[in-house]
């Protein structure tokens, strides 16, 4: 076990866990060699096969353990999370996917171009390339929802505003995905961490929303903002969603 | 930061509007003698989440931004 570059930590945060609380990862040592592995946390780098003792421990002694070792991990390569084991997932996949295309597209006629040309060219590759890095569902193309989809969407407040008082959605109202919200959110206070809500209150409240085939959406990954780290599945009912398709909302603890 | 309540109307108003994230809304807030709080948070359409306490009845409009 190996403690990782903050820096590492910090493109750790913006990156798709490969299950819930670690990533896969092939990293790199300070020692220039090579190891297949897992991240737990962000945190603390796991070759594989490895099972350390100091995790039965705890937490805290398990990365102050790390922490000792010479060794350390330089730079990962993110190894992604099989598509078909998370439909949420795979949507923004393919949404990243265009804007990498457009991107080599530009980049291929900057190369082919001259002067203020290639200067423009050459800025929109590069916004395309970051659009491609964190496609937030707001900036994502309209698609339709799949048949029997779910999503679940979080609140502090019981008596949610978007929810109509004919259990629809009204037009521009964010969820997530129902896969999204169960293999991450246990309570209130996860729910503020990977959907980046402003407000420290618990968002104990869940709705689900169960939308006819073909409704308008939005799909995106959840920017960091307000000092939470965001990366949870994203998406916006582009024109809501019909009456008597909402249930809930059902509690969840608060931490 | 101190909560401010909106009134009826202004509520009403950002119901009709997008969502900024799940559960809420950033907004310019216009008061009176032409001061303007940019950028407020409103959670679930009625609760501000302003750096000063202001009167909710000296908005004069409320607008989105992204």
């Amino acid at each position: 076990m190996l403690r990782i570059e903050s820096y590492i930590q910090a493109y750790l945060a913006l990156e798709p866990e490969y299950r819930m609380g670690f990533h896969k990862v092939v990293a790199t040592l300070n020692s220039g060699g090579r190891e297949d592995g897992m991240i737990v946390n962000s945190t603390v780098f796991i070759k594989d096969g490895e099972l350390p003792w100091q995790m039965q421990i705890g937490w805290e002694y398990f990365v102050n353990e790390a922490a000792k070792s010479t060794l350390m991990v330089t730079s990962v390569k993110v190894i992604p999370r099989e598509p078909e084991t998370l439909r949420g997932v795979r949507e923004i996949t393919l949404a990243n996917e265009k804007f990498r295309l457009m991107a080599n597209r530009r980049l291929a006629a900057a190369n082919a171009a001259y002067g203020s040309e290639r200067d423009r060219l050459m800025t929109e590759t590069r916004t395309y390339e970051f659009s491609a890095k964190s496609a937030a569902a707001e900036d994502a193309p309209t698609t339709l929802s799949l048949t029997d989809e779910v999503f679940k969407r979080f609140s502090p407040f019981a008596n949610d505003r978007r929810v109509t008082a004919k259990m629809g959605l009204l037009a521009g109202t964010f969820a997530t995905t129902k896969e999204d919200a169960e293999a991450n959110v246990k309570t209130g206070a996860d729910a503020v961490v990977r959907y980046a809500l402003p407000s420290s209150a618990p968002a104990s409240n869940v709705f689900t929303i169960m939308p006819p085939v073909d409704t308008d959406l939005k799909r995106g990954t959840t920017q960091p903002a307000y000092n939470q780290v965001g990366g949870g599945v994203e998406v916006i009912f582009v024109n809501g969603s019909p009456d008597g398709t909402v249930t809930g909302p059902a509690k969840i603890p608060d931490k | 930061m101190t909560t401010v309540h909106l009134p009826q109307r202004w509520i009403e108003q950002l119901i009709r509007l997008p969502e900024s994230g799940m559960g809420y809304q950033r907004v310019d807030i216009h008061l009176k003698k032409g001061k303007i709080l940019k950028g407020m948070v409103v959670l679930n359409a009625e609760e501000v989440q302003a750096p000063e306490p202001f009167e909710p009845s000296e908005i004069v409009d409320v607008q989105l931004v992204r």
